[in-house]
């Protein structure tokens, strides 16, 4: 009886119930709004963090621009500025600062940019890709492919008088686009078809081992870009015993089928060239909104002011951060 | 019941201390990212008073000592005046200071000497409200008329 009575002195009453869970509801709520204000507060340091480091893409616009020679071409409104400066060795390079999609990057090449027939990197420039062909890339980097300067065989059949590849459709090979050259070469070399490859494949000619042979349409630009007469295997195979040859028929450049066996054709070597370096300056976290470049002349030289306006992706509130700067350049001297 | 209660007020207070501390981070963060921005204000408080003395001399020259200015950009080039502005949330002040020199040695001293004419002291001082704190970053550098 005792026990009993005890035990039901234990329990709450009902004032005491409802004391105690508003309490405990209170301190909930309180505890997860501390919770969410964190979570936002951590928010708001990273994006911060992100946005102090994102200050390192005016410090390196600010110090190509101080090492400048002088401007080259300025655009002063989401532009587009391209600088003559010389690198560590004392050559002339071109820097240039490009605004796409939210991305600044930074393009390093040439003062004069490269043209078809340029003696450049072991051979003469023989196309340089635009838009539309394979292969290109609207970053402002210059790519294509140089011709070497002599035929690098007299004569050869395309598989050889006798070898793995002889009278046989080999596997791959068969891309006559611009560039499928360099993988029609590398299966010529997997299925055996060693005779005209051995010449170029892995041969160092000028200071260059990355040489191949041109597809078909390669082979073409080769003779309108360079006025090559001779006849040219190509290396975009037809058949089991037909390859496309390129050579002069009536005054003209003129894309033929040839029997693989035919020892006629001489044998030309291509590689592939990338003249400027490109790198986006800003982190994938940061988007880059506009970019202002306003030249400013003096007497003694040249200036330029730079507005850059950043935001983080991360920022749900889509707010900008704007950082200034104005730089003279080192000139000319 | 009670233990809950207690347990639930542990959690509190440890989560107001957490959050104090976020607190700090988050204005330190703002800090940072505000003292990134003035330096490279104060940076281009050096390189326009360097724009006007390559323009010619006498833009700086005939500047009153020991008076703020203010750094204006017109859309080609760079003007100092006595018109308060702002970058931002951010205000830059230029000021120039009278350099002498040692009559015997030439080196730039602090008091007595001769004033050198061809040579001013650059102050470029960047200040912004950080909450209820007052911040600046500051820049002294003599600049001297190279081109006489």
């Amino acid at each position: 009886m005792i026990k009993k009575v005890k035990k039901l002195n234990r329990g709450y009453s009902l004032v005491e119930m409802i004391f105690y869970i508003s309490l405990f509801a209170i301190l909930s709520l309180v505890i997860f709004n501390l919770m969410m204000t964190m979570t936002k507060s951590f928010k708001q340091i990273s994006i911060k963090r992100e946005i102090t480091q994102s200050g390192e893409i005016m410090e390196r616009i600010s110090r190509e621009i101080r090492g400048a020679k002088k401007i080259n071409a300025v655009a002063d409104v989401n532009g587009d500025l391209k600088l003559d400066s010389t690198d560590d060795a004392g050559a002339s390079k071109s820097i240039e600062f490009l605004l796409q999609n939210n991305n600044l990057q930074i393009i390093e090449g040439q003062v004069t940019p490269l043209a078809v027939g340029d003696n450049f990197q072991g051979g003469k420039i023989a196309y340089i890709l635009k838009a539309g062909d394979p292969g290109y890339v609207a970053d402002g980097v210059t790519r294509g492919f140089i011709s070497a300067l002599s035929n690098q065989s007299a004569g050869g059949s395309w598989w050889g008088s006798t070898g793995a590849c002889a009278n046989t459709n080999i596997n791959g090979a068969d891309g006559t686009a611009l560039g499928t050259g360099l993988q029609n070469t590398i299966d010529m070399a997997n299925a055996g078809c060693l005779n005209i490859i051995q010449k170029v494949y892995g041969v160092n000619i000028n200071g260059y081992s990355d040489w191949y042979i041109p597809s078909k349409d390669e082979l073409h630009k080769l003779f309108i870009n360079l006025g090559i007469t001779s006849k040219l295997w190509s290396s975009s195979e037809i058949s089991a015993n037909n390859a496309y040859i390129e050579g002069i028929t009536y005054g003209l450049p003129t894309s033929d089928t040839f029997q693989k066996s035919n020892g006629v054709p001489d044998v030309h070597a291509i590689r592939n060239f990338t003249n400027n370096s490109s790198i986006y300056l800003n982190s994938p976290s940061i988007k880059v909104m506009s970019i202002h470049f306003d030249q400013i002349n003096t007497t003694k030289g040249q200036a330029i002011k730079v507005t850059l306006t950043v935001r983080s992706k991360h920022d749900t509130s889509n707010r900008d951060y704007i950082y200034y700067n104005t730089i003279v350049l080192r000139g000319d001297y | 019941m009670v233990e809950i209660i207690i347990a639930v007020s542990i959690m509190l207070v440890v989560s107001i201390a957490t959050l104090s501390v976020v607190q700090k981070g988050l204005k330190i963060s703002g800090q940072s990212l505000h003292s990134t921005q003035a330096a490279f204000l104060l940076e281009e408080g050096g390189e326009i008073v360097r724009i006007l003395r390559d323009g010619a001399w006498s833009n700086l020259s005939g500047l009153s000592l020991s008076t703020n200015y203010y750094p204006t950009f017109s859309g080609s080039t760079w003007t100092l005046s006595q018109t308060p502005n702002q970058v931002d949330s951010f205000t830059r002040t230029v000021t120039f200071s009278r350099v002498a020199r040692d009559v015997s040695t030439g080196d730039i001293v602090s008091s007595g000497g001769v004033t050198d004419d061809g040579t001013l002291l650059v102050n470029v001082v960047v200040s912004w409200q950080e909450g209820e704190q007052n911040l600046s970053k500051n820049l002294s550098f003599y600049i001297s008329n190279i081109f006489q």
